[in-house]
C-alpha cells in the first residue's frame, strides 16, 4: 500500500498541487508580500504519521522553473518546484544540491524555493555558486571590490534559516531544519579553465575568509573536479595548495569506479561526493547499490554522496525521473524504475510500517518559499554593483 | 610507416653530409696553430653595415672596451625599459651593469672567477663561481623579498672534471627559512659526457624535500637522462625522466621528449619533436608536438657537424689542457662567452689562432633562413588547457635577393615573423594571439628587433580582470665578437 503510494507520488501522478500560476505570483517569479502570499504552513498534527526517513543520501536537481529549458519566461511554475521537491522528500533524500547561477536572474531566483523549502523540511541544501555559462560569477568572486556584495547576496537570499514545517524533522540545522552549504564554483578547471592551485589561492581562499567572517554557520564546500581520471590529479593539486584549510568540506565527483582508488581517502575534514552517477538508466541501481558502498569503504572520510540526478532533459542517461506535461499541470514519470524501487524500499524499511506524512501536507503551497520582492531587490542591487 | 623509420629513411636518402664542410682532423695543440687553415669564403662577406673583419679576441681594453650594449623597450599595460652594458677592462676581466624595470644588477667576469649580483624590491640574487683546472665551484644565494617570506635560498654546486670528456656534477640547496623545520632542501648528483662533437649525454639524480601549501612535505626522488647524437645527417635529441614522490599523496610520474633535425639537401631543414608527461597509472598529463620546416639562402650546417664543430672540439680540449676547464659548446652565444673567458687566461696568446679559426668557421657556416613554417600543438590534462601555435617567417638576405636566388655569400639581413596562437580552456573558451616581429641584422654583431603582439584574454585572464592587450617591444643588441 505504502509502496504504491510512493509510486503514485513520485512516479506517474498528475501533480495535485496548483498546476497554474496562482494569485500573487508575479511574472518574474516573485511572490510579492501583501499580494496573497501564503505563509509557511503550520505543521499538521504529529499524530498522523512520521516524516519520511532520510535514508538515501543527497541528490542533485536543477532549479527547474519551466519545463522547456529554452523558455525565456522567468515565471516560476509552482508545480515544477513542488514536483521535484516532493520527490526529494518522499524518496528519503537528506540533502539536495542545486545551482544558483549569479548571471542568470531567472534561474537564480528559481533556485530560491528549492533551497528554502528543502531546509524547512529538514533537508540540507548545497547551493552551488556557479554560472551555467560564462565567467561572470567567477570574475565577481575574484574581484575584491565585487566579491563582498555577491557573497552577501547569497547569504541574504539562501543563508537565512526558514521556519521548520513541523518539529522533529531530523535535520541537522537549528530546530531540525536543513543546513545550508555554499559550494564555490563547479569543476573549475573543466568549466572555467582555472588551474587547481589558482582556484584555491585566488578564488576559494578569499570567499572562505569572507563567508566565515560574515556567516560562520554556512558550510563552505570546495569545488570538486571532474569525475573521470582527470579529476584526482587536480584534486590532489588543490589539496597540496591548501584546500583543506580554506573549506569546511572537500568535494569529489565520481562517475567512474576507476577514480575511487585515486582519490585521497583521508583528509583533514569530511568529504562530500557532490556528484556521482552512472550514464545509462540500466546502470543506475548497480551504481547506487554497489558503488556507493564501495565509495564509502574506499574513502572513509566521505560522509555523504549526492546522486546525479533527479531530472534533466536527457532521456536514458542520468535522470531518475522524467517530468511531462499533463493537462494544465505536470506529472513525474519514473524512468529509472529499479533505482526508484530500491530507494522506496529503503524508506519503507526504515519507516517500519508507520504512516508517512506526505509532502503536500507539510508544504501545501510551495509559493510560500518563492522569491520575495526583497530577494529581487537584493539580486538587482548585487548584480548592478 | 611509423614516424621513426620514416625519419631514418629520410636521413639515409638525404645527402650523406649535405650541409657540412669537410671535417678537418682535430689537430694536436702543437699542430693546430700551424696546420689548421681557416675556411676562406669564396666571396668577401659584406653585411648591411659593411664588411666585418675577424675581431681581435685578445685585444685589451684601454682601459675599457665596450663589448655588449643592449636596450629594450616593452609596452603592455605599462612601459618597461631595459639597459645593459658590459666592458672589457684591460685584460683583467669584463664588467657589466644592467637595469630592467626595478631590477638592477652587476656582473664581473675574471680569468677564474665570476661574480654577479642583482636586486629588485628587497629580493637579491648573488652568484659566485670559481673555475679551477679540474673543478668548478659555485654558490648562488637568493634572498626572497620580505613580502615573499624572506630568508635565503643557498645553492652550492660542484663540478669535477674527470677527463676532457667527462664531468661529475653535484649540488645541494638549503633554505634559511627552514620550511617544515628543515634547512636542507635538496641534493643532486649527475654527470655530463661529451664524445667528440657528435654525441653528448647528461644524467642527474635529485633527492629533494618539497613543501606544499597544504602544510605537508613531499620527498621527491627523480632521475633524468638526456642525449644528443648526430646520426649521419640526422640530429637526434631526447630526454627521459622518472619522478617518485612520497608523502601524503604519493605518485610516480614519467615522461620525456624527443627531437629530430634532418637536412634534406643543402638548404632545407625539417624538424620535429614531441614531449609528454604521464602519471603512472593515469592517462596523459601533458603533451606537446612540434614540426617545422626551414628553407635557407645558403648551405645549412647542423651545429654538431662541419668545421665549426671540429674547431669547437679542438678549442675546448686545448683550453682544458691549459687549465681552462671548458666544455664543447655549439651555439654562437656560448662560443662567444667561452672566447671571452679564454681571452683572460694567462696563456691566452696560445689560443688566439684557435679562437679566430673557430670564429671564421662560424661565419663560414652561418645560417641564412629565408622561409619557414612551424606548428606546435600541446595540451595539459591538469589545467585542461589545449594550445596550438603556427609560425611563419620570411627572410631577406644581404645582398637582397629572392629566396631562390640567394648565394653562398648571403648573410642574414631582414626577417619578418608571424605567429598565431590559440589557447582553449574551460568549456571552449578560446583566446587568440597574433604577433609579428621584424628583425634587422645590421651585421653579425648588431640587431634591431621590433615586435608586436595582440593577445586575447584566456578564461583565466578574464576571471582575473585582464582584458585584451597588445605588446610592443623594441630592442637593440650589440654583441662584439659574436
Amino acid at each position: 500500500m505504502e509502496r504504491r503510494r510512493f509510486i503514485r507520488l513520485a512516479g506517474a501522478v498528475p501533480v495535485g498541487l496548483a498546476g497554474f500560476l496562482g494569485p500573487g505570483c508575479a511574472r518574474d517569479g516573485s511572490l510579492a508580500p501583501g499580494e496573497g502570499a501564503p505563509s509557511p504552513s503550520p505543521s499538521p498534527s504529529p499524530d498522523v504519521g512520521i516524516v519520511v526517513p532520510k535514508v538515501n543520501g543527497g541528490i542533485n536537481l536543477q532549479p527547474l522553473r519551466r519545463l522547456d529549458a529554452r523558455d525565456t519566461d522567468p515565471t516560476i511554475i509552482p508545480d515544477l518546484v513542488a514536483l521535484q521537491l516532493g520527490a526529494v522528500y518522499e524518496l528519503g533524500f537528506d540533502g539536495l544540491r542545486v545551482t544558483a547561477p549569479f548571471s542568470d536572474r531567472a534561474n537564480f531566483l528559481a533556485a530560491i524555493p528549492y533551497v528554502r523549502a528543502a531546509r524547512a523540511l529538514g533537508i540540507d541544501a548545497i547551493v552551488v555558486l556557479a554560472d551555467f555559462a560564462g565567467l561572470s560569477l567567477a570574475r565577481a568572486l575574484f574581484d575584491d571590490r565585487r566579491r563582498p556584495a555577491v557573497l552577501r547576496l547569497y547569504e541574504t537570499v539562501f543563508g537565512v534559516p526558514p521556519l521548520p514545517v513541523r518539529p522533529g524533522l531530523g535535520g541537522l540545522g537549528k530546530g531540525g531544519i536543513g543546513r545550508i552549504a555554499f559550494q564555490i564554483l563547479n569543476e573549475p578547471a573543466h568549466f572555467l579553465g582555472v588551474p587547481p592551485e589558482v582556484y584555491v589561492r585566488e578564488l576559494l581562499t578569499p570567499c572562505f575568509v569572507a563567508l566565515k567572517l560574515d556567516a560562520p554557520d554556512i558550510i563552505v564546500v570546495a569545488a570538486a573536479e571532474v569525475g573521470n581520471v582527470d579529476g584526482p590529479p587536480r584534486i590532489r593539486a588543490m589539496l597540496e595548495a591548501g584546500l583543506e584549510y580554506v573549506s569546511d568540506r572537500v568535494a569529489y565527483h565520481i562517475y567512474s569506479r576507476a577514480v575511487i582508488p585515486l582519490l585521497a581517502p583521508h583528509i583533514k575534514s569530511l568529504v562530500w561526493v557532490t556528484e556521482s552517477g552512472a550514464a545509462g538508466t540500466g546502470l543506475h541501481l548497480g551504481w547506487v547499490r554497489d558503488t556507493f558502498p564501495e565509495i564509502f569503504n574506499e574513502i572513509p572520510d566521505a560522509s555523504r554522496i549526492f546522486y546525479y540526478d533527479l531530472f534533466d532533459g536527457e532521456r536514458g542517461v542520468y535522470r531518475l525521473l522524467d517530468i511531462q506535461p499533463d493537462g494544465p499541470g505536470f506529472r513525474a514519470v519514473v524512468e529509472s524504475n529499479d533505482l526508484h524501487a530500491f530507494l522506496v524500499d529503503k524508506v519503507l524499511a526504515k519507516a517500519a510500517g508507520q504512516a508517512l506524512i506526505p509532502f503536500e501536507t507539510l508544504i501545501p503551497d510551495i509559493r510560500a518559499y518563492f522569491p520575495t520582492a526583497a530577494d529581487l531587490l537584493a539580486y538587482d542591487e548585487a548584480f548592478q554593483a | 610507416m611509423s614516424l621513426g623509420p620514416s625519419v631514418f629513411l629520410l636521413a639515409l636518402l638525404a645527402d650523406g653530409a649535405p650541409a657540412q664542410a669537410p671535417s678537418p682532423p682535430v689537430a694536436t695543440s702543437e699542430e693546430q696553430t700551424v696546420e689548421t687553415q681557416p675556411p676562406v669564403p669564396e666571396e668577401p662577406i659584406t653585411y648591411a653595415l659593411g664588411a666585418l673583419s675577424v675581431p681581435d679576441f685578445l685585444a685589451p681594453g684601454e682601459p675599457f672596451k665596450l663589448v655588449d650594449l643592449r636596450y629594450g623597450f616593452s609596452d603592455t599595460f605599462s612601459t618597461t625599459q631595459a639597459f645593459a652594458a658590459r666592458v672589457r677592462v684591460k685584460s683583467w676581466g669584463f664588467l657589466g651593469a644592467e637595469v630592467e624595470g626595478e631590477r638592477k644588477g652587476v656582473t664581473l667576469t675574471g680569468p677564474r672567477l665570476d661574480l654577479a649580483a642583482s636586486g629588485e624590491n628587497g629580493a637579491y640574487d648573488l652568484l659566485a663561481r670559481y673555475r679551477a683546472p679540474w673543478l668548478i665551484v659555485s654558490t648562488q644565494a637568493r634572498k626572497r623579498a620580505p613580502a615573499g617570506g624572506g630568508g635565503w635560498l643557498l645553492d652550492p654546486a660542484l663540478s669535477v672534471r674527470l677527463s676532457p670528456d667527462l664531468e661529475l656534477i653535484g649540488g645541494a640547496q638549503g633554505d634559511t627559512s627552514r620550511p617544515d623545520d628543515r634547512f636542507f632542501r635538496s641534493a643532486s648528483l649527475g654527470f655530463f659526457w661529451q664524445r667528440g662533437t657528435r654525441f653528448e649525454a647528461g644524467g642527474e639524480y635529485v633527492h629533494e624535500y618539497v613543501s606544499t601549501d597544504g602544510r605537508t612535505e613531499n620527498t621527491r626522488k627523480s632521475g633524468t637522462l638526456s642525449l644528443v647524437g648526430q646520426v649521419r645527417a640526422l640530429e637526434l635529441g631526447g630526454e627521459a625522466f622518472f619522478e617518485d614522490t612520497a608523502g601524503r599523496f604519493p605518485r610516480q610520474e614519467t615522461g620525456g621528449s624527443v627531437q629530430a633535425r634532418l637536412p634534406l639537401g643543402a638548404r632545407l631543414l625539417v624538424e620535429g619533436g614531441a614531449r609528454a608527461r604521464w602519471e603512472v597509472g593515469l592517462n596523459n598529463r601533458s603533451r606537446e608536438y612540434r614540426g617545422a620546416v626551414t628553407w635557407f639562402g645558403r648551405r645549412f650546417t647542423l651545429p654538431r657537424t662541419g668545421e665549426a664543430a671540429e674547431r669547437t672540439l679542438g678549442l675546448a680540449r686545448r683550453a682544458t689542457e691549459m687549465g681552462g676547464n671548458e666544455r664543447r659548446v655549439f651555439g654562437d652565444d656560448d662560443r662567444r662567452a667561452q672566447r671571452e673567458r679564454l681571452s683572460l687566461l694567462a696563456r691566452r696568446d696560445e689560443l688566439r689562432e684557435d679562437m679566430a679559426a673557430l670564429y671564421r668557421a662560424q661565419v663560414a657556416e652561418r645560417a641564412v633562413p629565408l622561409l619557414g613554417a612551424e606548428v606546435l600543438d600541446g595540451s595539459d590534462a591538469l589545467t585542461g588547457v589545449h594550445s596550438r601555435k603556427a609560425r611563419l617567417f620570411v627572410g631577406v638576405p644581404w645582398p637582397p635577393a629572392w629566396p631562390w636566388r640567394a648565394s653562398e655569400s648571403a648573410v642574414p639581413f631582414l626577417r619578418f615573423d608571424l605567429e598565431r596562437g590559440r589557447e582553449t580552456s574551460g568549456l571552449g573558451f578560446r583566446a587568440i594571439t597574433w604577433g609579428g616581429s621584424l628583425t634587422a641584422s645590421l651585421n653579425r654583431e648588431m640587431d634591431l628587433v621590433f615586435r608586436y603582439r595582440h593577445i586575447d584574454p584566456t578564461a583565466l585572464d578574464l576571471i582575473r580582470g585582464i582584458g585584451k592587450r597588445r605588446t610592443i617591444e623594441l630592442s637593440y643588441v650589440y654583441a662584439s665578437g659574436r
